[in-house]
């Protein structure tokens, strides 16, 4: 059993796709801006895009609702070298942020939070110097 | 900019948390039953989980609803050798059906569907042999 892919489901697959490609930078290896599917690697877990309504009907839930303002239900996040200077170049690419670079002491990272173009939440991060204590697994 | 993980704000941890380390059967880097965040090695990206509420929190939508159902927004895939035997075997434990084993020629990908304790989609695919 090999994690393969995350597919996000999106509203607004050619604003996403030009998030993914543009803003992020991961390169789309299946998939144009007009399609309904697109494939990006990452290095890592490969991150999918996928027109929301064609999932939905697969899995029986086309007739809900297709967006919502509920707490999130999932985030990808990714580690970076300075949170902070990643957050000025998402800025400059039109990027908001939901939270400022915060230094977390609690999770043992400085963090930022913002959203693509569908409102799935990404986080970027790195360690702060002071490692918690993870050896607590009881 | 690398992807390390994907975590999933999850109303009902320990039973998520079981499901991903007794049923999906991936070792358990962090956490456990009772903590707060839990993280899984499933391959070059982890599977991580978070307390909704804790997440929402942090994030200010602490007085969003939590628990609504709606279209999917994302889903964890998963590449298994066998479809049908890995889903027979999910089945036997009480998962939760979303969609049987489909064959997707134009995906083409045999495929099926389920849910985590949470409402996740999951999928398990296999590549179907190249039509000719």
């Amino acid at each position: 059993m090999e994690y393969t892919s995350t597919r996000l489901l999106v509203n607004d697959f050619p604003a996403c796709f030009r998030f993914y490609r543009d803003v992020m930078g991961f390169n789309p290896s299946e998939g144009k801006e007009e399609d309904v599917y697109a494939y990006f690697e990452t290095g890592a877990t490969a991150i999918e895009l996928f027109g929301k309504i064609y999932m939905a009907d697969v899995v029986g839930r086309a007739d809900a609702p297709a967006t919502s303002n509920a707490q999130d239900g999932g985030m990808l996040s990714f580690k970076v070298d300075s949170v902070d200077e990643t957050c000025q170049q998402l800025q400059g690419k039109g990027v908001t942020l939901v939270t400022e670079p915060t230094d977390r002491a609690d999770w043992g990272v400085r963090v930022a939070h913002f959203r693509d173009p569908d409102g799935n939440l990404l986080e970027i991060f790195q360690s702060l110097n002071v490692q918690p204590d993870q050896s607590q697994t009881a | 900019m690398k992807y390390i993980s994907t975590r999933l704000l999850v109303n009902d941890l320990p039973a998520c948390f079981r499901f991903y380390r007794d049923v999906m059967g991936f070792t358990c880097k962090n956490g456990d039953e009772n903590s707060e965040y839990a993280s899984f090695a499933t391959g070059p990206t982890d599977i991580a989980l978070y307390r909704r509420q804790s997440m929402a929190t942090a994030l200010g939508e602490a007085e969003a609803p939590a628990n609504p159902t709606y279209q999917p927004q994302a889903l964890l895939c998963f590449e298994v050798d066998n479809v049908d035997e890995t889903y027979r075997l999910l089945m036997a434990q009480g998962i939760e059906c979303a969609a049987g084993v489909t064959n997707h020629p134009d995906w083409g990908m045999r495929t099926a569907h389920f849910r985590d304790p949470d409402g996740n989609l999951v999928e398990i695919y296999s590549d179907l042999p190249a039509a000719s």
